[in-house]
């Protein structure tokens, strides 16, 4: 009974947590729907498929939001006529790349920019080079419900289609608000979900027995790895269990930690499953995760 | 209007930990601005629901209302009504039946997942907060790396007993802040750490242990027995955390007992006594480790973790 009670009280603590991200990240996803028209997003996208995942691993910049926020939005921005590979470029390194998570990494690493440099190097290499392997591989945007995308896009109701038919601000917001909403309840069910498994890992998988595991290079890098899925932290406070394991890990397998984790974890794949083919995700986390090891490997030779 | 139920049962929730205190058994308070944010958007998204709804259902009626009986179908209607002037329905309508096909096989996974967003409202209202304690001292793992390694070699190499806030300074500005921390414990004979400095006396303590050898040192936390310790050990530790329970850490000494002490596992105590050094045989080194000379059993305090402020 206590293991359940303590179970629910980080899995509500993960929701609380993760919520009001998620509403940022809905709520930026319906300014999109109202504000952004298709032809503003081709004009800034480069037609080549290399410079527009690059396009896709800037924009990050951009947005503060973390992966709890980031699915809804690169779904939006893929409904736009946004390049598949400048999406997923986007969605990888958006919850790493951005001035939050950067500086958080900052002061977690003693204040110093080796580390944020090495997070975010690799977060974009990995980022890129999954972005373009999945560009050759789908010519077109594997939604799990192709027609879903164009259902949410076009009002449901009568009463609805009149509004945003007039194009004054106020029908926009009021827009904003619907998509909002419907982003919400698309993607709530698969954090809550997530936050439940990964409660659950955190509960009954002692990291202390993992922690045992990395004895060279390549295991290390995968206990990073594993952990980083399977603890599921907000990407705004994982530097610091990062820096926390500093003693026991080397830079090359923190660095995997500090990249793999807010691109995939629990509760990302699960919001991803809902939006995206499984075979889709499966393919783009088997990247995620050769990229990832080979990043980490590189760094631990560079950085030591 | 199921809808409106999970967003209001979603900020009333919040409200309620909030109104009751118990928001610091699942976040670090500092962070209570973003989940306030999130109970304000929440009620508002919730409102707007409501009003939606009940606009769109008097609309319907209304509608109903006009069409007479054929306005269940609306198909139907469209065929037999002017075509010229409900034109500009056309794309709705023909949403609204595309809507419809689908919406049957679909209707109970979408009960599914309306289900699942009301588990989290329904175990966070009823099921209390329960604080981790020592069954989670485990899974969440502690080590004691050597602490006279030089943290600038090291930073961050504590993170667990103690409390390294070496890393939200520069080099020169942490000494400027740990010396200034040092001063405020160093020079009391008796130092007796409450929930609000405890990190920070921790910290102040594991960095300059001999400075604070033979001094008396009081603090509280919950007794935990770990591996490899003699009857007469046992390490007192808090949870301590930055963002929410799901990050937390374990901070805390190793304490010996008069022998005659019985404590189990999650004991709260409070302690008090000279501080000395001994070896510890599973970390192979020795640590700072508090000779009691008196201990009490206290109740669990109100709020079991300290924060990182």
């Amino acid at each position: 009974m206590t293991t359940i009670l303590q179970l629910n009280t980080i899995f509500i603590s993960m929701v609380m947590e993760a919520i009001p991200f998620v509403l940022i990240g809905v709520i930026i996803s319906g300014l999109i729907q109202a504000f952004v028209k298709d032809r503003h997003i081709s004009r800034i996208m480069p037609k080549n498929r290399f410079l527009a995942a690059l396009t896709g691993c800037g924009i990050g910049l951009f947005f503060p939001s973390c992966e709890c926020g980031i699915v809804p939005i690169t779904r939006r921005l893929l409904n736009k006529g946004m390049p598949l590979q400048a999406g997923i470029a986007f969605m990888l390194t958006g919850p790493i790349v951005n001035p939050i998570v950067l500086f958080s990494t900052y002061i977690a690493f003693g204040n110093s920019w080796e580390m944020v440099g090495i997070r975010a190097g690799l977060a974009a290499a990995v980022a890129f080079s999954a972005a373009v392997i999945l560009s050759y591989l789908y010519k077109e945007i594997p939604f799990k419900h192709p027609a879903e995308g164009h259902h949410l896009s076009s009002s449901p109701s009568g009463i609805e289609a009149t509004l945003t038919k007039q194009t004054s601000v106020r029908s926009k917001l009021y827009g904003v608000i619907v998509h909002a909403i419907e982003e919400f309840f698309s993607v709530g069910k698969y954090l809550v979900i997530g936050a439940f498994i990964a409660a659950c890992m955190q509960t009954f998988v002692p990291t202390s027995y993992m922690l045992q595991l990395g004895s060279n290079p390549v295991s290390s890098s995968l206990v990073m790895i594993a952990l980083a899925f399977l603890i599921s932290l907000c990407s705004e406070a994982d530097a610091f269990i990062a820096a926390s394991f500093r003693s026991t890990f080397s830079t090359g397998s923190l660095s995997a930690f500090l990249v793999f984790g807010p691109m995939v974890d629990i509760k990302n794949t699960l919001m991803l499953l809902g939006v995206f083919k499984t075979k889709f995700v499966l393919l783009l986390i088997a990247l995620i995760t050769c990229f990832t090891l080979i990043g980490s490997l590189a760094v631990g030779r560079i950085f030591g | 209007m199921i809808r409106f139920f999970i967003l209001s049962g979603f900020a009333f929730m919040f409200f309620m930990l909030h109104y009751t205190g118990d928001i610091n058994k699942y976040i670090n308070t500092k962070y209570a601005y973003l989940s306030i944010s999130a109970i304000v958007m929440m009620g508002l998204l919730g409102i707007f629901e409501f009003v939606r709804v009940s606009r769109k259902q008097a609309a319907k009626e209304r509608q109903m209302a006009e069409h007479g009986q054929c306005s269940d179908h609306d198909g139907h209607c469209h065929e037999t009504s002017a075509y010229e002037e409900h034109g500009h329905e056309h794309d709705s309508e023909h949403d609204h039946m595309h809507g419809h096909s689908h919406e049957e096989p679909n209707k109970f996974k979408r009960m599914m997942g309306f289900a699942v967003l009301f588990v989290p409202i329904v175990t966070g209202l009823f099921l209390p907060a329960h604080a981790l304690d020592s069954s989670f001292v485990k899974a969440k793992g502690f080590s004691f790396p050597s602490f006279e390694q030089n943290a600038e070699q090291n930073p961050g190499n504590h993170q667990f007993l103690k409390p390294d806030s070496s890393i939200f300074y520069s080099k020169e500005g942490y000494k400027e802040v740990a010396d200034k921390e040092r001063e405020q414990f160093v020079n009391r004979s008796v130092i007796t750490l409450t929930d609000k400095d405890y990190l920070k006396g921790m910290e102040a303590i594991y960095n300059d242990p001999y400075a604070f050898t033979g001094k008396t040192i009081g603090f509280d936390g919950f007794a935990y027995k770990g591996v490899q310790v003699d009857g007469s050990h046992y390490f007192v530790f808090r949870f301590g955390f930055l963002h929410c329970v799901a990050d937390s850490g374990v901070y805390g000494m190793l304490v010996e007992f008069p022998k005659s002490a019985t404590i189990s596992d999650d004991d709260w105590v409070h302690v008090s006594g000279k501080l000395s050094w001994q070896l510890y045989q599973p970390f192979k080194q020795t640590i700072p480790v508090l000779k009691v000379s008196e201990w009490n059993k206290i109740d669990k305090p109100e709020d079991p973790y300290v924060y990182r402020l």
